[in-house]
């Protein structure tokens, strides 16, 4: 079984933190030496999403994907409690998933697509500023981009 | 074997929630990706759903001089890959790679009643026989077995029998749980890995412990397998199945002196 650090560098894609196959075993386990609070409170609510049935959204959205869920286990995971203050998990229409941080006239949102692919939007007093791709394992990518979210200064300063 | 002869111990509520058992083999040649398709049709009325994994890389019991034997590069032609046959209720698996062929059984909503190895060994039986016709028909000639093995998996539930690392006395029968002095506390976590040796090193016995947290629903577990793993004394059918006996026996056994009595109790111990 793979074992999980914070040092997400090193390992090459999302899903082979926790979809290592290189057993006969088939059961989903996240193999977690020590996770904090945080984190499993996070993991409690990704799981909840997970379960959410077909049309969940009134509109006919599907499930969240197997896939988009792995991904979400392993951000979190990933990620490390240092950088999971703030942070929101929403279910998005279509099979996706997505974490929100907000803090004062900044915001970010990393969404996960159905198919693992991860997304994020910039924003600052609402409007947006950028936005992009993350690559696979990029995690020095999105510790920055929570850097710069939580970083912000109060609103007058920012005036 | 009916449940008033088992012999072994059982329980009525154990924490078991998957099995496997499975044979390494030599590799298939010639072999193709067809081949996986063309056995899926054999099996496809019981087993209609498919996925694509990485192999198991191989792994092999060794003794004496063999063991320090250094790892080589191994250069094989063909596809690999293995593909997974998953049945209906995805409780049912079977595993088929370029050299090996595993049989699962998993509990999806965690109370299905446990498939007592009564029922998975002749279900093994039924389909490695089918895998060899289905071999001989393809002009491919009967696997030579290199490794036999048994899984089981255990998820032992934080609040159930224990709450603490601090408590894995309460789990495991030769954790005491007590230190020489009085500087260290309850630890945060913990993880374990011991091998037995099985008689006349016909294998060994596998046992590794983690904590966990179950995907399915967010439970934070102990996951406790137990891998018996060696070779057979031949690749005939009866070998296989029983050193697959030996191997069950040293998991029920294993298991059940791994563990502490008071578990045993929560898991309602019968035999």
């Amino acid at each position: 079984m793979t074992n999980v650090s914070h040092q997400w560098e090193r390992v090459e894609s999302p899903e082979a933190l926790f979809d290592d196959k290189s057993s006969p075993q088939w059961s989903d386990v996240l193999p977690v030496p020590a996770l904090s609070v945080q984190e499993k409170g996070l993991i409690k609510r990704i799981a909840e999403l997970s379960k959410l049935p077909n049309g969940w959204d009134s509109y006919g959205s599907p499930p969240i994907s197997t896939l988009a869920t792995t991904v979400a286990f392993s951000v979190v995971v990933g990620l490390g409690p240092d950088f999971l203050s703030y942070v929101n998990v929403v279910p998005v229409s279509g099979g996706g998933i997505q974490f929100e941080w907000d803090v004062l006239n900044r915001g970010l949102e990393v969404e996960i697509s159905p198919t693992g692919a991860v997304e994020y939007l910039k924003s600052e007093r609402n409007l947006s500023v950028e936005e992009g791709p993350i690559e696979d394992g990029s995690f020095s990518e999105l510790r920055s981009l929570i850097m710069w979210t939580v970083s912000a200064p109060p609103a007058e300063e920012a005036a | 074997m009916s449940e008033t002869q088992r012999t072994l111990p059982d329980y009525e509520s154990p924490p078991v929630i998957e099995t496997v058992l499975g044979v390494r083999f030599s590799p298939l040649t010639p072999f193709t990706t067809r081949l996986f398709s063309l056995y899926w049709t054999s099996i496809k009325d019981e087993y209609p759903h498919f996925e694509i994994q990485d192999p198991i890389p191989q792994t092999a019991e060794e003794f004496g001089a063999n063991r320090a034997r250094p790892l080589g590069i191994q250069i094989i032609k063909g596809p690999e890959s293995r593909c997974w046959f998953i049945d209906e209720t995805e409780t049912r698996l079977i595993q088929f790679q370029r050299d090996g062929f595993f049989l699962n059984w998993r509990k999806v909503k965690g109370n299905e009643p446990y498939l007592h190895y009564d029922h998975t060994k002749p279900n093994f039986e039924k389909y490695w026989k089918g895998f060899g016709e289905f071999l001989n028909h393809q002009g491919l000639p009967d696997p030579q077995i290199s490794q036999c093995e048994v899984t089981y998996i255990n998820h032992i539930e934080k609040g159930q029998g224990w709450d603490s690392y601090g408590e894995l006395n309460k789990v495991i029968s030769c954790w005491s749980g007590k230190y020489s002095g009085d500087f260290l506390q309850d630890p945060e976590s913990v993880s374990l890995n011991v091998q037995y040796v099985l008689p006349d090193q016909k294998g060994r016995l596998h046992i590794a412990m983690l904590p966990a947290i179950r995907k399915q629903d967010a439970k934070e577990v102990l996951q406790l397998n137990l891998t018996a793993r060696g070779k057979p004394g031949s690749s005939k059918l009866d070998d296989i199945v029983s050193w697959f006996d030996l191997g069950h026996k040293w998991i029920v056994r294993g298991f059940t002196d791994f563990t502490a009595k008071d578990m045993h109790q929560f898991w309602r111990r019968t035999v």
